[in-house]
C-alpha cells in the first residue's frame, strides 16, 4: 500500500519507515533480525512504531506489542512488517546506518523529502534501488477537508484519523481541557501502523488551535 | 451488517462519535438526554475505529454480507479480506528483493478514495478500466482482480458496484516508460469522470547516479511532481539488479 507516501503539509522532520520481510526470500531467523532491529529503534530513540498494520506502541505495553510481534514472525513472517516514523534527519540518519551495519537482508523503504533521503544514502555509500513519486491528489478535490486538518490525518494514510476527532481535539485544547500531546498521542492511537508522527501532530495542534476555528 | 454497540456498556462519551471517518455513528437524544450511539449501515465502511477506540469495548463487529464484505478493506488490521494477503502487493516495498518493476518500466499505484473522501468500487472500476487501456498491465496480486473476477463470474452484479462503498482500494499496475504519456492522458480523462479523489503514484528503478529516469518524462508532460517520495533502500538480500 501507498499509505506513508501522500502526507500534506511540511515534509521536513518527517520520515515514515517501513521494513518488510519477504516470504521465502530473507525471513530464515526472523524473530532475531527484527529482534535487532528493535534494538536499533530503542537506541536511536524512536518514539512511535508497530507492526502488521495492526498495533502501534500506544495501543500495548512495549513487552506486549514485542511478543505478539515475535509470534507473529514464527506463524505468518510476511505479516511481521514493522512500521514507524523518524523525527529528524539526523535520527533517520543514525537509523539507516545501524541498519546498514547489522546487514540484516530486509527491505527498508523511507518517505520523506527525496533531497533529504539522497543526502544520507550518499552519506552512507548506500545506493538506493526504487522510488514511488507522489505526484499528489486528482479527482474531486474540493471533497478534502482543510489543509490545516489533512496535514495531520494524512499521517494515518489508511484514513483512520477523521478529520471530526482532529476538530474535536482542537476545540478541547481550544478549552484548555487537553494538551497537543494528549491531542495527538490520542490521534496517534487510531493509527494501527504507527506511523503517525505524533510530534509534528502536537506541534500542527498547537498552532492550528492558535487560528479561528472556521 | 455495521458493528453493534452494547447500549448496556456504551458511557456515552461519544468518542466513537468523533472519531469515526464517515460520521456514520449518530446519537439521538431523548427528552434531552443524550442515548447510546447507534450506527448507520449505508454509510459505514467497517475500518473498525469505533471499536479500537471505545474505552468500554461496547462495540463490536458483525460480519458484512457480501458484497458489503469489500467494505473490511477499510480496516488495516485486518488480513486477507478478499482471499488476497493484505490490501494490494509490496510494490516498491520489497522491489529490491522482488525485482517487480525492473529498468525500464513504471510502476502505477492509484490510491483511490483518500484521503479522507472513501470512494465507491463503481469508481475503482472506472480507473481500473481506463489503465487497462492505457496498456498497464494490472497486478494480479491485488484486490482489484478480485473485483473483476467477480463481475465476470456474476457474484458483483454491475449495480452492485456503487452500493459498496469503501474506505479506499489501492490499484496497481505496471508499464513501459515509454508508455507513460498514455497512462497520464487516461488518468487526466477520468479524474473529471469520478466523483471522488485518488493519489497517484509512479515507481520506477533509480539510477546509479541518482538520476530518476521517468522523473523528467513527468515533468514534460506537465505534471507537478511532489519533492518526497518512498524510496526503497536496496538493503534487502538478495538484491535483484536489473
Amino acid at each position: 500500500m501507498t499509505h506513508t507516501l501522500h502526507r500534506f503539509g511540511d515534509r521536513r522532520n518527517d520520515f515514515p519507515w517501513l521494513i518488510t520481510p519477504r516470504e521465502g526470500v530473507n525471513t530464515d531467523n526472523l524473530p532475531e533480525k527484527l529482534d535487532r532491529v528493535i534494538q536499533i529503534i530503542d537506541r536511536v530513540g524512536i518514539r512511535m512504531w508497530g507492526f502488521g498494520a495492526c498495533k502501534n506502541i500506544l495501543m500495548a505495553s512495549r513487552e506486549q506489542l514485542v511478543k505478539e510481534l515475535m509470534e507473529v514472525a514464527q506463524k505468518s513472517p510476511a505479516r511481521a512488517r514493522l512500521r514507524g516514523v523518524c523525527t529528524s534527519k539526523e535520527q533517520l540518519k543514525e537509523f539507516i546506518r545501524e541498519l546498514k551495519e547489522a546487514n540484516l537482508g530486509l527491505s527498508v523503504t523511507v518517505s520523506g523529502l527525496i533531497e533529504e533521503i539522497f543526502d544520507i544514502c550518499k552519506e552512507l555509500g548506500i545506493k538506493p534501488h526504487s522510488i514511488n513519486l507522489s505526484l499528489g491528489v486528482w479527482g474531486r478535490r474540493e471533497l478534502l477537508p482543510k489543509e490545516g486538518i489533512l496535514e495531520i490525518t494524512t499521517m494515518c494514510g489508511h484514513g483512520l484519523v477523521s478529520p471530526r476527532l482532529v476538530e474535536y481535539v482542537l476545540n478541547e485544547i481550544r478549552h484548555g481541557r487537553m494538551t497537543p500531546k494528549a491531542g495527538a498521542t490520542l490521534l496517534a492511537r487510531q493509527c494501527t501502523c504507527g506511523v503517525f508522527n505524533v510530534e509534528r501532530a502536537e506541534k500542527l495542534l498547537g498552532k492550528l488551535s492558535k487560528e479561528t476555528k472556521t | 451488517m455495521p458493528p453493534i454497540v452494547d447500549t448496556d456498556k456504551c458511557v456515552g462519551c461519544g468518542l466513537c462519535f468523533h472519531a469515526c471517518p464517515v460520521s456514520a455513528i449518530v446519537f439521538n437524544s431523548e427528552k434531552g438526554v443524550r442515548s447510546s450511539p447507534s450506527v448507520i449501515s449505508e454509510l459505514c465502511i467497517e475500518c473498525g475505529v469505533c471499536i479500537r477506540i471505545c474505552p468500554v469495548k461496547a462495540i463490536s463487529r458483525a460480519e458484512p454480507q457480501y458484497p458489503h464484505t469489500y467494505r473490511l478493506l477499510s480496516d488495516p488490521a485486518l488480513p486477507k479480506v478478499t482471499g488476497i494477503p493484505g490490501r494490494g502487493t509490496d510494490e516498491v516495498k520489497t522491489n529490491d528483493v522482488t525485482g517487480r518493476y525492473r529498468r525500464g518500466e513504471v510502476g502505477i499505484v492509484i490510491d483511490v478514495g483518500r484521503p479522507n473522501v472513501t470512494t465507491t468500487l463503481a469508481d475503482v472500476l472506472k480507473i481500473v478500466k481506463v489503465l487497462e487501456s492505457a496498456g498497464v498491465e494490472l497486478e494480479k496480486e491485488n484486490p482489484q482482480s478480485r473485483v473483476l473476477e467477480d463481475l465476470t463470474l456474476g457474484r458483483l452484479s454491475p449495480q452492485d458496484l456503487s452500493k459498496v462503498r469503501l474506505m479506499s482500494m489501492v490499484i496497481e499496475g505496471k508499464t513501459k516508460i515509454e508508455n507513460l504519456p498514455k497512462v497520464i492522458e487516461a488518468l487526466r480523462n477520468v479524474e473529471r469522470e469520478v466523483d471522488t479523489v485518488f493519489c497517484v503514484g509512479i515507481i520506477c528503478r533509480i539510477s546509479e547516479d541518482l538520476s530518476i529516469p521517468c522523473y523528467e518524462a513527468l515533468k514534460e508532460l506537465g505534471v507537478r511532481v511532489m519533492p518526497f517520495a518512498k524510496v526503497n533502500l536496496g538493503l534487502g538480500r538478495p538484491l535483484v539488479m536489473d
